[in-house]
């Protein structure tokens, strides 16, 4: 797969994945919203039409408890691994770490609060890999914008150079491109690049899952990896490795009847 | 006595990290709560040998009716030339649970060890073993 850019988008390997996860989610969203709709495009994308009579404060709380209800209630790691497996395999090898929340995003038309420009390493490792995987097809400012790897450095150069925050935030979206992705893909993008998404000039809305992978041992960002993540998949290969070492050191100290 | 039921801890906060010692028991604290239990005594290391770890094990011996220490970060095992696998083994060999607060990661004993060693090499491997920052 050609990654120079930073990012690429993926055709999902596994529909029946991403389609249960999807109905699920749907499930979850008229139940703690009280939705009565069978047409889950519809709950989906006309998520905002439900919830206009909805106070910003009680809808915030509700969508927090969507959240919790979501990671608590849905296997979301095992259905977008089984979704992307051999892409995710291809890219970090068999001794895989995954996020232990995944994040899940609601982006109503004219939401005022986007996710503003950053990327997300240092503090994320650059050696971890995100998932963006939309439940509703997403184009122009319904989709994420990013800017391209080689593009993302020379920005951070000039502003190391000139320390203006709002000439780099100018001159970044001016370089970065809207990626338009259908459900059923998903982008997969470094945290070295820079990303946001500007305000949902569409009519419908934009709801998102992003999580991401590493391998255990590459190195981490600043963010401490036991809190950050959990071990996912550990090849027979690595599990031998690292019993026979702590075997060996149980031994050598006497009487360990493990 | 010990209360029925009411775990103790020993507390050995971080010598090296910058966040000051009551900011440290704090998390602790909360994560003696969670354990069922309630710090007892509490230590550290000396700041010019933590690196070396040889206070916490002997301390450890002399201390009764402890069932478990928890340290403040797992970063603590990992200051040496290596991640010093021995010492945890040495602890837990004493049947004392060993627990890493900021980390919310606790090891019950040898065989809980087995199965949670990989976690703390790779750790070790992903966090001290880097040189790109």
């Amino acid at each position: 797969m050609d990654f120079h850019n930073g990012y690429f988008v993926k055709k999902c390997e596994k529909i029946e994945s991403l389609s249960a996860l999807k109905l699920q989610v749907c499930n979850l969203i008229r139940e703690e919203f009280n939705i009565e709709c069978d047409d889950d495009e519809k709950v989906l994308n006309q998520f905002h039409e439900f919830v206009n009579e909805v106070s910003a404060i009680d809808l915030n709380e509700k969508r927090m408890l969507l959240i919790k209800k979501i990671n608590q209630n849905i296997n979301l790691k095992e259905l977008i691994f089984n979704s992307f497996k051999d892409t995710i395999l291809d890219l970090l090898g068999p001794d895989l770490l995954v996020q232990k929340n995944c994040n899940i995003v609601i982006q109503m038309p004219n939401d005022n609060n986007p996710s503003e420009l950053h990327r997300d390493a240092p503090g994320n490792s650059p050696y971890e890999i995100v998932l963006w995987i939309p439940l509703v097809d997403c184009f122009k400012t319904k989709a994420m914008y990013l800017v391209d790897y080689k593009s993302t450095l020379e920005l951070y150069d000039d502003l190391e150079k000139n320390l203006d925050w709002e000439q780099f935030e100018r001159k970044s979206i001016k370089k970065s491109s809207c990626i338009p992705v259908k459900f059923g893909e998903a982008l997969f993008f470094s945290t070295a690049v820079l990303h946001g998404s500007h305000i949902n000039k569409e009519t419908e809305t934009r709801i998102s899952l992003n999580i991401r992978f590493k391998n255990i041992f590459s190195p981490s960002g600043l963010k401490n990896q036991l809190q950050f993540f959990e071990k996912f998949l550990i090849s027979d290969f690595v599990e031998m490795g690292s019993s026979l070492e702590l075997k060996k050191l149980i031994v050598q100290n006497e009487k360990y009847e493990g | 006595m010990k209360a029925k039921n009411i775990k103790s801890f020993y507390s050995c906060i971080d010598t090296y990290y910058a966040a000051p010692s009551p900011e440290q028991h704090d998390v602790i604290n909360t994560m003696a709560k969670r354990e069922n239990g309630k710090i007892i005594f509490y230590g550290a290391e000396d700041y010019f040998v933590a690196h070396t770890q040889p206070f916490i094990l002997p301390k450890l011996k002399r201390t009764r009716n402890i069932d478990g220490v928890i340290f403040f970060t797992l970063n603590q095992f990992c200051y040496g030339e290596s991640f010093n696998l021995k010492l945890l083994i040495d602890i837990l060999k004493l049947n004392i649970s060993v627990h890493f607060a900021r980390e919310a990661l606790s090891i019950q004993n040898l065989n809980d060890l087995k199965t949670k060693h990989l976690d703390l090499l790779a750790y070790y491997q992903a966090t001290f073993k880097k040189c790109y920052l």
